[in-house]
């Protein structure tokens, strides 16, 4: 299947918790811990710290998202322009592939 | 569980690992699971190290590095060539000033041995004492080791301690994780940041 280019489709296994963790930090900055509560309770899924510092290092290495000033050891991260679009994209593409999913089903 | 965070780089823990520290003091106890799957991302940090630096500078930075390959290259010749040429010249003769010279001579190569490593990840103290090691193993002088070798062994020694000095000089500084930690203080806005606004030029390419 032929993806569009994104710079989300080179992150691999990381690409689903990239999509948690940017979603996660578009209502407010967040650090680690925050993350990992907010997508368990959004999306019902645990990520492990490698996972979660993993997919943070390649956001921050692109510039979709930023750590902010350390704050007793936790630095929270927010998600930038870049992020922001890149994010809004993704889910766009996600919905109408659950739309036409969804619709196909009904037919059934 | 924390202390496998020490399985992570050491440019990634120097960025992340007081977070990661915190979180996991945070989180309390941590399953198989978690573990695992930090097993899993410090081997992705080593394999796969991320940082804006390396994603956007590679290419310049493979380029210094096989300067650097060349550069050192030519540094062990000559060396070699130095040392080929060091190893011919007269011993002092046999008295009290010899043990002083080869003392002398040892160190002189230990300090050669420190201004080659000088850019390494070592710090100089370790350099100097590394080449006066080296010097003692496999240097020609009358304390070493090296001068019990028969003299059709002598290129052989010298080469093994050029490799040597070689296989030290690729230990290179640790970069620092460029770009990431804001001035303390700065002010800090909940809102994300614009875009950077393009060039111009891109601009007019991309509406026609």
């Amino acid at each position: 299947m032929q993806r569009s280019p994104s710079e989300l489709s080179g992150l691999g296994r990381f690409e689903e918790p990239a999509v948690l963790i940017l979603t996660s930090l578009v209502e407010e900055p967040r650090h680690g811990y925050a993350i990992v509560k907010d997508v368990e309770q959004v999306a019902g899924v645990h990520l492990g710290p490698g996972t979660l510092y993993a997919t943070l290092a390649r956001l921050e290495a692109r510039g979709l998202v930023e750590g902010l000033p350390s704050k007793d050891r936790r630095r929270p991260y927010r998600i930038t322009g870049a992020g922001l679009s890149l994010l809004r994209g993704r889910l766009e593409r996600m919905e109408a592939i659950a739309r036409t999913g969804l619709r196909r089903l009904a037919q059934v | 569980m924390r202390f496998l965070l020490r399985l992570y780089p050491r440019e990634w823990r120097c960025r992340y690992g007081a977070e990661m520290d915190a979180m996991l003091r945070q989180g309390g106890r941590l399953g198989p699971r978690d573990a695992i799957d930090l097993l899993r991302g410090a081997l992705d940090a080593r394999l796969h190290p991320q940082s804006r630096h390396r994603l956007h500078r590679r290419s310049r930075l493979v380029r210094r590095q096989r300067r650097f390959d060349v550069r050192s290259l030519f540094g062990i010749a000559a060396l070699v060539a130095v040392r080929l040429a060091a190893d011919r010249l007269p011993a002092p003769a046999a008295g009290p000033g010899a043990f002083a010279a080869s003392v002398a001579e040892i160190a002189l190569w230990g300090a050669i041995v420190a201004l080659v490593l000088r850019r390494t990840r070592f710090p100089w103290p370790l350099t100097l004492a590394t080449g006066c090691a080296l010097e003692l193993l496999l240097g020609g002088g009358r304390l070493s080791l090296g001068s019990l070798l028969p003299s059709f062994l002598e290129p052989f020694r010298t080469i093994a301690w050029a490799a040597a000095l070689l296989v030290l000089a690729q230990a290179r500084r640790p970069g620092r994780w460029p770009g990431t930690e804001p001035p303390a203080g700065a002010p800090v806005s909940a809102r994300p940041r614009p875009d950077p606004p393009q060039p111009l030029e891109a601009r007019g390419r991309r509406a026609s």
